[in-house]
């Protein structure tokens, strides 16, 4: 253990690792929030940017606040927003005092970055009122969750010091038989963003675009989707442990496996709350009534829940790439060491 | 080879999928949104038999008329409220108090497009199509056939949603959000008949430019309000008020209605077994259906077909009759909403007024249509069909 690159005072009190995880934690229902705003299309709720009708942020009087329920959405959005910013500024300062692998602490100013286009981001999409910065806000928050989490992987205690429960011992590990699982893992998490990109498309439409490019997005979206979850179970069947995974890996795929088909759920779901049962649906499968209901509970909270979950699905399949090299590279150093 | 080792690799990963995702938001179309404004109505017309005069010509006229998508307009005599048409036009926004502006936008445009032509960026996917207002016509209406709806039958479906379709229920706007929808649906749908007429005007009879404004005023304009007014003011003669439905709360009284119903329906004068078929399932002879909106696009020949569909934003699609087992019906499924279907019909589509009208005896009794009703209904409860 004696390659531990943290200091010894990290070490006794992991203090990166804990703001790592609250951070990445409070990014989650900052997504969920995020989602709801444009579920609710409140996006434009609160005209002005920072400022909160014309009020600082934090100083916007509580009952203004939960009065109006749109900019109760934007408001909350807001805040939450804040709090992951002075977090992620706190987390990387942690690190900066507390690790000494600079990649790392570098890693931690990019997160700093990433939060902070982010948010300004969406500022730009409420000054210019732009669909397009939505959009494009929507797609690069899956991202940053995505650099938080990683930020979690590399500063706990296995990652630094290489220990894993089950240390990787068949020699498929280094193998081509690896090869192709990490090749795998690396093709599901483009397909995951891929995914998580169509969708914002299909979340945001302006007046003006053409019918067929909405129907174009929805056949990318479906089927990606169906070979998403082919993907996700083939490669849940390979990584088992019993194939000479370690068990962290193994479970990353356990827990993509178990989510996946909810997101497909979901998926159906959202279609179904937002456009109503397709007639080769009500025909052939099951006839039964269903009226959409706009704002209804069941949009709100299937929709933003399908949007959470996708960059959750995201989240995992990066820190499962980010292991399998992990684990390869603790095999072969091993290996070239001893 | 040091730590940098598995962190070069996954940034090498990382960065791949990054650049794949901006590569895919960047190809869809970055750059900023073209200003909101209404498309010319160009359905069924080569775009090139319009000149680029004529067409400045007609939009200019529509923009004196009707003003624009941020600042709608009417012209005298037009019996919509300015304030709430403002409320529902416009870029989607609120206030601290939560007064919503933009309303049109936020709830409607991604279906029904912004000119209200029902070829919003979702359209093209959905089945049926949403709602072209632009016509003027209204299919799920208490009004006799020919007629334009009341605010009562427009509210109806804001409210309800058409079930079995794509168009969702509203019920939870606040009523005068509400109200300012429906002003808005009614101020397209009068901009669009106008604009059907200036286009007959100015590229079918090539009038001279730019048109007469009272002359636009006169032939076009104030004929579509009037037909708006008419049954508004004249519901004694334009509107049906289902008549109390005689008792069937004893179960042999109701079979006896069924099978009476079934009866007419069978009839050949009520001619429902042509489209719906002997068992009420769809399948009747007539299989070649389709909606005002959709038979523009029909030639004569596959051939015809294909050539036409260039000409229009949304491809061919047909109208099922309805098949009555499944019990979805998109005028709501309560006896007093089968009744006033089967007496006016469903609004530009084939499916005729059974009922009779000022002058016309039509096929169906009131009583009768209550008849049918029974039966239809008793079709949609799954009820073995009466022998
Ligand atoms: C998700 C798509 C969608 C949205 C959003 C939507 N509609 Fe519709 N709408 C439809 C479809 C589809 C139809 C056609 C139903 C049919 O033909 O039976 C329709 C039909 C209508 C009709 C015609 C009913 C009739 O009797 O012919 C009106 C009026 C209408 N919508 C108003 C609105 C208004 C107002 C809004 C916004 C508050 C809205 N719709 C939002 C899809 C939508
Ligand atoms: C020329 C063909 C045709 C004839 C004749 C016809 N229908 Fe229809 N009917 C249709 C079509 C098409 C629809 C579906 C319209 C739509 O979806 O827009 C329909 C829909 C219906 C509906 C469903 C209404 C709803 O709210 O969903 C009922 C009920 C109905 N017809 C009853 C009858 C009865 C009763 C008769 C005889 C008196 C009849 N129809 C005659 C074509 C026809």
């Amino acid at each position: 253990m004696n390659r531990d690159p943290s200091s010894p005072l990290d070490r006794r009190f992991p203090i990166a690792h804990l703001l790592a995880w609250v951070t990445a934690g409070a990014t989650f229902p900052l997504i969920w929030m995020g989602g709801f705003v444009t579920t609710y299309r409140a996006g434009m709720a609160v005209p002005d940017w920072p400022s909160t009708f014309g009020y600082n942020l934090f100083l916007y009087p509580l009952e203004s606040w939960l009065s109006v329920f749109d900019v109760f959405l934007e408001h909350s959005h807001r805040l939450i927003a804040a709090s992951v910013g002075f977090l992620t500024i706190a987390l990387s300062a942690a690190l900066w005092l507390g690790d000494r692998r600079r990649w790392v602490c570098w890693l931690g100013v990019v997160a700093v970055l990433g939060v902070s286009f982010q948010g300004v981001l969406g500022g730009l999409r409420v000054i210019a009122d732009e669909r397009v910065l939505a959009k494009v806000h929507g797609c690069t928050a899956p991202l940053v969750f995505a650099c938080l989490a990683s930020l979690v992987t590399f500063t706990s205690a296995a990652w630094r010091t290489r220990r894993d429960s089950g240390l990787p011992s068949s020699a498929a590990q280094g193998g081509n038989a690896a090869r192709c699982d990490r090749l795998i893992s690396v093709l599901i998490a483009a397909a995951i963003y891929l995914q998580i990109v169509a969708g914002s498309q299909l979340r945001h439409l302006t007046p003006h675009e053409h019918a067929f490019w909405f129907a174009v997005w929805v056949w990318i979206h479906v089927i990606v989707g169906i070979l998403l979850l082919l993907g996700i179970i083939a490669l849940g069947v390979r990584l088992r442990v019993g194939r000479g995974h370690a068990a962290r890996v193994a479970r990353r795929g356990r827990l993509l496996v178990g989510l996946m088909p909810l997101q497909v759920i979901l998926g159906a779901a959202t279609w179904v709350t937002n456009y109503g049962l397709p007639v080769w649906f009500t025909e052939n499968v099951w006839e039964v009534e269903y009226t959409v209901v706009a704002g209804g509970a069941w949009q709100a909270i299937v929709t933003t829940a399908h949007v959470a979950v996708a960059s959750l699905l995201l989240v995992i399949a990066v820190s499962l790439v980010l292991w399998q090299v992990r684990l390869t590279y603790v095999e072969t150093e091993a290996c070239g060491d001893e | 080879m040091a730590l940098g080792s598995p962190f070069r690799s996954a940034l090498r990963v990382a960065l791949a999928v990054v650049l794949l995702a901006m590569g895919l938001v960047a190809a869809s179309g970055c750059g900023r949104t073209p200003p909101i404004e209404f498309p010319l109505n160009l359905e069924g017309r080569e775009p090139a038999s319009v000149s680029p005069k004529q067409a400045a010509a007609i939009r200019q006229a529509l923009t004196e008329l009707f003003g624009t998508p941020n600042e709608p307009r009417v012209p005298d005599g037009v019996p919509l409220d300015l304030k709430r048409l403002a409320m529902a036009a416009g870029a989607v926004g609120g206030d601290a108090q939560g007064r919503q502006r933009g309303l049109y936008r936020r709830h409607c445009v991604t279906c029904h497009g912004i000119a209200g032509d029902g070829a919003g960026p979702a359209a093209a996917v959905l089945d049926p199509y949403p709602r072209d207002y632009r016509r003027g016509i209204f299919k799920y209406t208490s009004t006799r056939s020919g007629a334009k709806p009341i605010r009562k039958d427009l509210q109806r479906t804001l409210y309800r949603g058409v079930p079995g379709t794509a168009m969702p229920s509203f019920a939870h706007l606040p009523s005068e959000q509400a109200e300012a929808l429906i002003d808005y649906v009614i101020y397209l749908a009068i901009r669009g008949e106008t604009e059907l007429y200036l286009l007959q005007l100015v590229v079918d009879e090539q009038s001279y430019l730019p048109p007469d404004m009272d002359r636009v005023m006169e032939e076009g304009v104030l004929p579509v309000v009037e037909s708006w007014l008419l049954p508004e003011r004249n519901q004694q003669e334009w509107v049906v008020t289902p008549p109390p439905r005689p008792e069937v709360d004893r179960p042999e009284v109701l079979a006896a209605s069924i099978a009476k119903g079934r009866e007419l329906y069978l009839a050949k004068d009520s001619q429902c077994v042509k489209c719906h078929g002997p068992e009420g399932d769809g399948n009747g002879e007539e299989k070649e259906l389709y909606d005002d909106w959709n038979k523009p696009k029909k030639g004569v020949t596959p051939e015809q077909t294909a050539a036409l569909a260039r000409l229009f934003k949304l491809p061919l699609q047909r109208l099922r009759p309805r098949d009555f087992r499944k019990g979805v019906f998109q005028g709501g499924s309560g006896p007093a909403d089968l009744y006033l279907r089967i007496c006016v019909g469903i609004k530009g589509t084939p499916m005729p007024a059974a009922g009779p009208a000022p002058g016309v005896p039509g096929p169906l009794k009131p009583d009768e249509i209550w008849h049918v009703v029974d039966y239809v209904r008793s079709l949609a409860a799954g009820a073995p069909t009466p022998q």
